[in-house]
Order: C-alpha cells, then sequence, then structure tokens
C-alpha cells in the first residue's frame, strides 16, 4: 500500500463555520470560571458581584446594537435566539388568538427554517420569499405577500452563512413595518463585518452568537424591541425576563460581550483586509474553466468566496484540500446529514439547467482574521492541483 | 493520528485510485462500455471492459466517475475485484460485496455511491448484446422503477424491510431527484403493500 502523505500544514478557511476565540476574550472570561463562579442570582456578596458584570456585558452590547439594556436577552447561541424569536412570538399570538402567516426567505439558516415551518403545528401558514440568481430578496415578491394582508412575522438573514450575501435589512423593515409585520434578523454571520446599529437597521428583534465572531461557542444573544411581545418557549427559574429560564452562562456572556467589542471596533479595518485577501482568491479561482461564484460580487461578506468547480463533486475535492491542510466546506449532498444539496446554491440556480450540478460542485472558502496572503497563494494551487486531478477521473468532465 | 472520514481502504482507493481511465478511449480498445448515475444525482460513473471473447473472461476494467470520495473509491476497488474473473461471476458482485471490500462505508453512503456494480452488470449486458448473444442478457431483479439510476423494486423492498417507513426515507437513501413524480407514485404503491402507508 502506498503511504499517502498528508501535509501538516493548517490553512483554515471555514471561519463561517465557526472562528477561534480571541486570546483577550478567553483573559476575560477565565475568573468567571475560578474566581467569579457565583450565581448571579444568588442574593449574598459573591452573587451581586457577577450580577454587576453581567448587567455591565449587556450594556456593552446594547451600547453596540444602540439599543436598551433590557431590549437583549442572552441564549444558548444563534439557534436558540432564531427559535425564541420565531416561537416566542407565535405562541403570544396563539394567546391573543391571532394566526397567520410566518415568512423567511428561501435561504434562510435551517434554524430559522426548521422554526418557520415547525409553527405550521401551532395553525400559522408558513412563506417561503424568493432570492435572485446573487441570492438577494426578491423585494416585489416580499412586497406581493405582504400586502395580502395576513402576514405576522417575516425573517430574512443579514448575510448568508453559504454565499455570504448581503441584504437590504433596512429596506426590508420599511416594507415590514408598513404592513404591520413584525420583522427578526439573524445577523450571526454578519456580526464581525456589518454595521449592528437596530435603529438604522429598523429590526424589531436580531440574532447574535459569540462562535462566528472570535467569541465562545454556545452563546448567544437575542435583541427584542421593548413593543414586541414574546412569550416563552422553555420554562423555568424566569430567568432572561422569563424567556430564557436556566443559570447565564456568565463566563459565555462575558467573552460574547468582548468578543462582539472587540469585533466592532476592528470590523472596517478586518473588513478591509480580508475583502483584498478574498478577491485575490476569487480571480485567481475563477481562472480555472468552468468555475462560477455563487452569491453577488459586491454585495458580499469580506470573508466569503463560494465557488462551483463544474464536473468536480464537492465532498472530493474537500478532502483533496483537507490532505494539503487546506479547510473549507461544500454545499454538495455527500457531505451534508440529510444527503440534500445546499438549498441555498439550488435556489440561486433554479433558473439554471441543472442547480443540482452548481450544488453538488460547490466550495466555501471563509476567510479569517488569521489568514495570509500566503495562505491564499497556497490554497489557489491546492485547488486548482485538485481540480485537475478530480476532474481527469470524472465521468462528468 | 485524526480518524479519517471513511475506512483506510477508502481513503487508499480515493487518494490512489487503481484502473482509471483518464482519456477517452478509441471505440475498438474495448469490448463493452456502461454509464450510470447522472450529475444531478451527485454521483455518474462510466466503465469500460476489455473482455477475453473466448474465455468471456474481464480482463481489465477501467473506470471514471463523478463523485464523492465513497463513490470514486467503490468503483476502484471493483475495478481490481473483477479483473480476472468471468462475467458470470463479475455478474454476482454486488453492493455489499463492494462495501465489505472498503472495510466498511457510512450505511446512507451505501445506496448513492455504490453504483459500480449496477454499471458493470450494464456493461456486461452491452458486450452481450455486441456480440449477439442476446440470450445471456441479464436484467437486474426486480422491476425497473428508475432507468438512470437502475432502481428495482426489489431494492426499495429491501429498503423497507431495512426500516425506511415513508417516501421521503425512500427518496432520500436512494438519493433520486425529488421531481420524479413516477417513482414517488411507485414508492408509495410499494409502501402500501408492504403495509406501511399511512
Amino acid at each position: 500500500m502506498r503511504k499517502i502523505k498528508e501535509s501538516k500544514k493548517s490553512i483554515y478557511l471555514d471561519n463561517a463555520s465557526t472562528t477561534p476565540v480571541d486570546p483577550l476574550v478567553l483573559e476575560e472570561m477565565n475568573s468567571f470560571y475560578s474566581i467569579h463562579y457565583a450565581n448571579p442570582s444568588s442574593i449574598h456578596r459573591m452573587g451581586r458581584n457577577v450580577k454587576s458584570q453581567l448587567k455591565s456585558a449587556r450594556n456593552s452590547i446594547a451600547g453596540i446594537l444602540d439599543c436598551s439594556p433590557d431590549e437583549i436577552i442572552f441564549t444558548s447561541g444563534g439557534t436558540e435566539s432564531n427559535n425564541i424569536a420565531i416561537m416566542g412570538y407565535a405562541f403570544s399570538l396563539l394567546k391573543n388568538n391571532r394566526a397567520g402567516v410566518f415568512a423567511c426567505s428561501e435561504i434562510e439558516h435551517p434554524a430559522v427554517i426548521e422554526t418557520i415551518k415547525a409553527t405550521s403545528s401551532f395553525g400559522f401558514a408558513p412563506r417561503f420569499i424568493p432570492v435572485d440568481k446573487d441570492g438577494i430578496i426578491d423585494l416585489k415578491e416580499l412586497e406581493k405577500l405582504l400586502s395580502l394582508g395576513n402576514v405576522e412575522f417575516v425573517s430574512v438573514m443579514y448575510a448568508n452563512n453559504e454565499i455570504g450575501t448581503i441584504q437590504p435589512i433596512a429596506d426590508i423593515s420599511k416594507l415590514c413595518h408598513k404592513h404591520g409585520a413584525v420583522f427578526h434578523t439573524d445577523a450571526c454571520q454578519a456580526s464581525p463585518y456589518l454595521d449592528l446599529n437596530v435603529m438604522s437597521l429598523g429590526v424589531d428583534m436580531l440574532s447574535l452568537n459569540g462562535s462566528k465572531a472570535y467569541g465562545p461557542k454556545g452563546i448567544g444573544a437575542l435583541y427584542i424591541k421593548k413593543i414586541v411581545e414574546l412569550r416563552p418557549i422553555t420554562f423555568g427559574g424566569g430567568q432572561e425576563k422569563g424567556l430564557r429560564s436556566g443559570t447565564e452562562n456568565v463566563s459565555g456572556i462575558i467573552g460574547l460581550s468582548k468578543a462582539l467589542c472587540i469585533a466592532q471596533a476592528t470590523r472596517v479595518v478586518s473588513s478591509k483586509r480580508e475583502t483584498i485577501l478574498r478577491d485575490k482568491l476569487i480571480k485567481a479561482l475563477l481562472e480555472i474553466p468552468s468555475t462560477f461564484l455563487n452569491g453577488d460580487n459586491n454585495k458580499r461578506l469580506p470573508n466569503n468566496a463560494n465557488i462551483s468547480f463544474l464536473g468536480v463533486e464537492g465532498e472530493s475535492l474537500l478532502l483533496e484540500l483537507d490532505k494539503a491542510g487546506v479547510m473549507v466546506s461544500t454545499g454538495s449532498a455527500c457531505s451534508s446529514k440529510s444527503l440534500e444539496p445546499s438549498r441555498t446554491i439550488m435556489a440561486i440556480h433554479k433558473h439554471d439547467d441543472e442547480p443540482e450540478a452548481f450544488a453538488h460542485s460547490s466550495i466555501r472558502f471563509t476567510i479569517g482574521k488569521h489568514t495570509t496572503e500566503s495562505d491564499i497563494a497556497y490554497t489557489v494551487d491546492t485547488v486548482k492541483k485538485g481540480v485537475d486531478k478530480l476532474r481527469s477521473i470524472s465521468s462528468a468532465w | 493520528m485524526v480518524n479519517w472520514l471513511y475506512s483506510k481502504k477508502v481513503k487508499e482507493h480515493f487518494f490512489n485510485p487503481k484502473n482509471i481511465q483518464l482519456k477517452l478511449p478509441p471505440d475498438d480498445s474495448f469490448e463493452a462500455t456502461a454509464t450510470i448515475g447522472s450529475v444531478i444525482c451527485g454521483d455518474m460513473m462510466q466503465v469500460w471492459l476489455n473482455i477475453d471473447s473466448k474465455t468471456e473472461t474481464i480482463k481489465k476494467m477501467t473506470w471514471k466517475t463523478f463523485g464523492c470520495a465513497s463513490a470514486i473509491a467503490s468503483t476502484s476497488i471493483l475495478s481490481q475485484m473483477v479483473e480476472g474473473k468471468t462475467l458470470q461471476k463479475a455478474r454476482e458482485i454486488y453492493a455489499k460485496d463492494i462495501v465489505t471490500a472498503l472495510g466498511g462505508l457510512p450505511q446512507n453512503k451505501i445506496h448513492c455511491s455504490v453504483l459500480g456494480d449496477k454499471a458493470l452488470r450494464m456493461a456486461i449486458n452491452n458486450y452481450y448484446r455486441r456480440v449477439d448473444q442476446v440470450d445471456k442478457i441479464q436484467h437486474e431483479s426486480g422491476r425497473l422503477l428508475d432507468s438512470i439510476l437502475m432502481i428495482t423494486d426489489e431494492e426499495v423492498k429491501d429498503l423497507i424491510r431495512q426500516g425506511a417507513d415513508s417516501v421521503d426515507k425512500l427518496l432520500k437513501q436512494l438519493k433520486v431527484g425529488v421531481g420524479d413524480k413516477k417513482l414517488k407514485n411507485e414508492l408509495v404503491k410499494l409502501l402500501k403493500d408492504a403495509g406501511k402507508s399511512k
């Protein structure tokens, strides 16, 4: 057996999956495991101390969002934030004997799409708003849906996790409000790069998490505008205004707050740097014949390059890159739990002859703050070799 | 060392595949060929056979595959398994034999990525057609439900026996385009026959 040589290199281009924790964030968090470990609900001195730290973390995030601290609740992550926003609002409508449409874009994260679908069990009607070939939501279709008059809730992600497309959130907010619908956005992917001011965005609810912004995993937040009434979807001790019972993940909250502060303070500089690297990567990879950039050219997160290499199946290419020490992800069916190709890539290619061909052959490269010029050069070289090899044995090339 | 996604054997065959047909061969350089699957399904393979007509033995099988690591590895190992085998013996190789030779595959990968045995049987049929021995042509056991992926009713019944109790689960395991109404109706019927319909 020929020995398979695996590179010792480790080039991480999967930052949209999750980012490493910033050492400064980790440093802030440490004492909350060993020294400030008391329960913030305890009324003794140690408890009170932690409670005040929790308060200042909430204040910092409120400063970033330009909202009141009591409009923020902490959750276990982006998925839970989205669940509380959608189901919590559905439950509050139920209480008032109201039903209607719950809508989201057709390229939302599963944490939104699956929850929107689940509202149907409670008598609501899920609807999915189409996107164009670049992944931008079709505002005309949205308006058409809204003018039916029974749309209660709309969720559209700030930036897409797979293709990085940035949505016109302020415009969508306005449309929704014109027709009396509550508007939520999932800003998990956007937080390291885009403005999170809820006033200028005009949103009613906004989800955030730590693990995409150089903070810890297992922590998230949900902004809920004062006028929006939610009902709890889990029950217990009544923490976080009764919407997220359970002892607060204090170290996580401290980490999330610190991570968002760093990310927002550095976002302009890091966006500029990563955009340059991203554009180099895209330009070089599109020189390979029969490759396509998925998503919008300009309205795109600075760290995202998603490319289909026709004739090559994504999982195979991912594993070739993995062997060479480059870590990416794919929209191919073969690598998903469900064996379904990426819904996002299928949606933007729905007018092409074979949308599946684009999905099965797509690779997502997501740059991070540790990515260097030489990482990009090595990646380009490795992808070219991998595509050549796999196309040479491909029956679809 | 970090565990790899699949078995050692899959890894070996994926990274160093055997008997690849790099360039499309001229028509007179092989005795039979067949293609199965499609880009839409995510797996597509073509095999070429060199056959000794006197002994009806496979001298060499070469191939091209578009697909994931397990699809590439399964075609590669099949090309080694059939070398020197008579057509009759080669016909008796099924997906489960390929999976065993590979040291196992994740359950959800078996139906979608192991198509090589079907391509091989199609190629053998094509050979008999070409040499005018149509009496030796054998059809996949059972009734053909889908002619691109060569899915038969027997195969679907087998999946139902293994616990697939809805059309969605069957489609997922067979990895067939959800748009195919005709196939969907057939699956509904088979589920009903097996007493699994709701």
